[in-house]
């Protein structure tokens, strides 16, 4: 007997051979069903226990998460709480962090992230103000302007742990041999890089004159900086988007013009692009997070240690700025955490003064003030580095006290909003059409604003 | 209750009582239902409800189909739409071609040829993770190899991910030497499942090698090039690992495809209930595209 392809009759004769009873099936799902309410009942309602608490906290992959990982048997050892550590990509993070928040599963405790996600953390995060109360967290002991970019309608949502900021790296013996001075504007930027590219200067002793991150993220950074220099502004009061001005398209023709001097690619740099040409000398300028000043000064690894001069970024044409834009690495506590008390603990710790002296001797950026002034902390930072290194990064104080936070849209409310993230996403995109001469900057800025212009209209900012 | 029924498996009809059809296809049945098509009924349930993350205090209220007009009226999605079918198009094109040469050509018996197979198919055996980081340091500057060469026959250095000209089609590149493999393998099954009588009679008819590919071989390798070319055009219109990988969608949004619009969407933006409409229009596209093929594949 054939049916299609196959003869069922074999088929049936191995079903009625093999076929178990009714019994049995019941019994089989009976167990199953048995064993799922054993075990779930186990699990729900077994009381935790009470000795040992472990608190999770989500953690982006910083040059600094060593640190933060070494510090952590101290802090376990001090106050009997164990902690795990889950580290991911910090745009990853966030994304992980939102939806686990949302979801309300408790499964982290504390979530280190950089200021500008506040916007997309707002809502979850728990106000901390009652903590810094009870534990006697003296909050004017760090970084006024860092410490309110964590700060909603009042309430302290958020603490900070690392300065984080951008500036000029240059390559003092490369510019002095070529009798060219350090730049203080943006043109003046542009005209050395220039010098050192052999498009436009064939006796140039770098092939680039500059490298910069142009992805979308960091060009957004970097052109902000620019077109505060310039005099302009991303918004109106009333968040009517305005950077389509004159000095909007100045600002961002600024980019287009320096890709002309930027190695190939220089739209999809990120990081470690630009870190890596400085370092090898290829390139005698970049525009880059402080954080590179660790490469830039690692003698193993960098051609130009001791050798580069760190300064603020450019002024620009009518003698505004300059503004470093600066944010910070903080950490939250989410709502949804079920060891709120254990997490601010382990926050304070972090952001304790002995903590924080560890984080600059390792070569990072400390929030805490006093930290930079202590003779004894910079001696240690000469003597481990070099005066040079040890120089530049107290310009972190410089850009902590005074940089301008690029996630600033409207320049009359401060701070950062929920559609942060899209609307800088979605200009950027825009802006890097000009980069690869696709349209103007005008045209860029033209439909950028009319993009982000949709953006705040559906949200709601404006009518 | 528990008398026998006969159920329709695969090819086959089998008599089995009811509990033990549950018992058998139950699990499955239950794992498919939760992880497959819940899912699924879910996201039509948030694209018609205002869903965004970051907004929580704005609850989820229903919307409609505005979720939808938004996605049908959004320029970006109409750009990653277009960008999608082009990639596809061009990739697939490539695949099939080039996936059928190798296939012909492997089909014969010649000295070394089980290890030419062997080697040939070693792209597809690579998760897209791999093949993404591997071909990200073939288009650097000064690492790979075929910036090199590109650098050699123009005499200037470039990078091919930077340029928004070039980017999509450096992802094209990548996709047809990750999937070409997979074509050739399915075609070359086909080949080697041939009857060989055909072949024997156009030969004794005196048949040219284009008149015998192009009577005997393709209409009888006309299934497996279309079962080929459906899974492809559905994958590549679904990549994502590579983009996120290569570009992340730049320069601008010269390779900001449906699928990575869709992601920034819901995990940048946080719309998720418009990302949620974005994902069934994709479904429906896919599934009307599946069925034309299927249909292809059916006729008799």
């Amino acid at each position: 007997m054939r049916n299609g392809f196959v003869d069922t009759s074999l088929l049936r004769t191995v079903t009625k051979h093999s076929a178990i009873t009714k019994m049995q099936a019941i019994a089989i799902v009976a167990i199953i069903v048995i064993a799922a309410i054993v075990g779930g009942s186990y699990y729900f309602m077994a009381p935790a226990p009470k000795k040992e608490v472990t608190i999770n906290i989500f953690v982006p992959t910083l040059p600094e998460l060593p640190v933060i990982k070494a510090a952590l048997p101290e802090f376990e050892k001090e106050t009997g709480i164990k902690v795990t550590v889950e580290a991911t990509e910090q745009t990853a993070l966030i994304a992980k962090a939102i939806v686990a928040f949302q979801g309300k599963t408790g499964a982290y405790d504390l979530v280190i992230s950089n200021a500008y996600g506040m916007g997309a953390y707002k809502p979850y995060a728990e106000p901390l103000d009652e903590y810094i109360q009870k534990y006697k967290f003296d909050k004017t002991r760090y970084f006024e302007r860092l410490m309110n970019f964590y700060n909603f309608d009042g309430k302290q949502l958020g603490l900070p742990i690392i300065v984080t900021g951008r500036l000029m790296f240059y390559n003092q013996e490369l510019l002095s041999k070529y009798n060219k001075s350090i730049p203080k504007t943006y043109d003046e930027v542009l005209q050395t890089a220039r010098f050192f590219t052999k498009k436009f200067n064939p006796n140039s002793p770098t092939e680039f004159g500059i490298a910069f991150g142009g992805i979308r993220f960091y060009l957004d950074i970097g052109w902000k900086a620019a077109l505060w220099a310039h005099g302009g502004e991303w918004s109106d009061r009333n968040w009517n988007p305005k950077f389509n001005s004159p000095e909007g398209v100045a600002a961002l023709q600024y980019f287009v013009d320096l890709a002309e001097c930027a190695p190939p690619g220089v739209a999809s740099f990120s990081i470690a692009e630009p870190t890596a040409y400085f370092i090898e000398g290829k390139v005698p300028i970049i525009e880059h997070w402080n954080s590179q000043i660790f490469h830039a000064e690692n003698k193993t690894k960098s051609k130009v240690a001791g050798k580069v001069v760190y300064a603020s970024m450019p002024i620009g044409p009518s003698g505004k700025g300059p503004y470093n834009p600066a944010s910070c690495w903080g950490a939250i506590i989410p709502t949804d955490s079920r060891h709120k008390e254990e997490a601010f603990q382990l926050l304070k710790f972090l952001c304790s003064e002995k903590f924080q002296k560890t984080i600059l001797l390792i070569g990072s950026m400390p929030v805490m003030p006093s930290v930079y002034q202590d003779p004894a902390n910079i001696a240690e930072l000469e003597k481990k580095y070099s005066p040079e290194y040890a120089k530049a990064v107290q310009y972190n104080v410089e850009l902590a006290k005074y940089g301008r936070p690029f996630f600033e849209l409207n320049p009359y409310q401060p701070g950062t909003i929920p559609e942060y993230m899209q609307i800088m996403d979605v200009e950027a995109a825009f802006f890097q059409k000009a980069l690869g001469k696709e349209i103007s900057a005008k045209e860029a800025c033209d439909a950028a604003v009319k993009a982000v212009a949709e953006i705040l209209r559906g949200a709601g900012y404006i009518k | 209750m528990d008398g026998p029924t006969t159920i329709f498996c695969g090819w086959a009809f089998m008599n089995l009582r009811r509990y033990e059809f549950l018992l058998y296809v139950g699990p499955g049945l239950a794992y498919f239902l939760s992880l497959g098509i819940f899912p699924l009924l879910f996201s039509i349930y948030i694209s018609f409800h205002l869903y965004q993350l970051n907004r929580p205090e704005l609850g989820n209220p229903f919307v409609g189909v505005a979720n939808y007009i938004n996605a049908i009226r959004d320029p970006l999605f109409h750009d990653a739409l277009f960008r999608s079918f082009l990639l596809t198009t061009e990739s697939v094109i490539l695949q099939m071609l080039l996936g059928l040469g190798l296939a012909l050509l492997l089909a014969t018996e010649f000295r070394g040829c089980g290890l030419t197979r062997s080697l040939l198919l070693m792209p597809m055996t690579l998760t897209p993770v791999v093949v993404g980081l591997l071909w990200r340091y073939q288009f650097q500057p000064g690492a790979g190899i075929l910036e090199w060469i590109a650098s050699m026959i123009t005499g200037k250095s470039f990078y091919v991910l930077g340029e928004p000209q070039l980017a999509l089609h450096a992802i094209v590149l990548t996709e047809v030497w990750h999937w070409t493999p997979f074509v050739m393998l399915i075609l070359l099954s086909g080949l080697l499942a041939m009857p060989v009588e055909p072949f024997e009679a156009a030969k004794i008819d005196g048949a040219s090698a284009i008149q015998t590919f192009r009577y005997i071989t393709f209409p009888l390798l006309k299934r497996s090039f279309l079962v080929a070319l459906l899974f492809r055009t559905t994958d590549s219109l679904l990549i994502f690992d590579k983009i996120l990988l290569l570009t992340e969608g730049g320069p601008g949004t010269a390779t900001q495809t449906l699928t990575y619009y869709n992601f920034l969407t819901a995990f940048s933006y946080w719309r998720v209930g418009y990302a949620a409409a974005i994902s069934i229009l994709t479904v429906i596209i896919l599934n009307i595209l599946s069925n034309l093929f299927i249909r292809l594949i059916w006729r008799k």
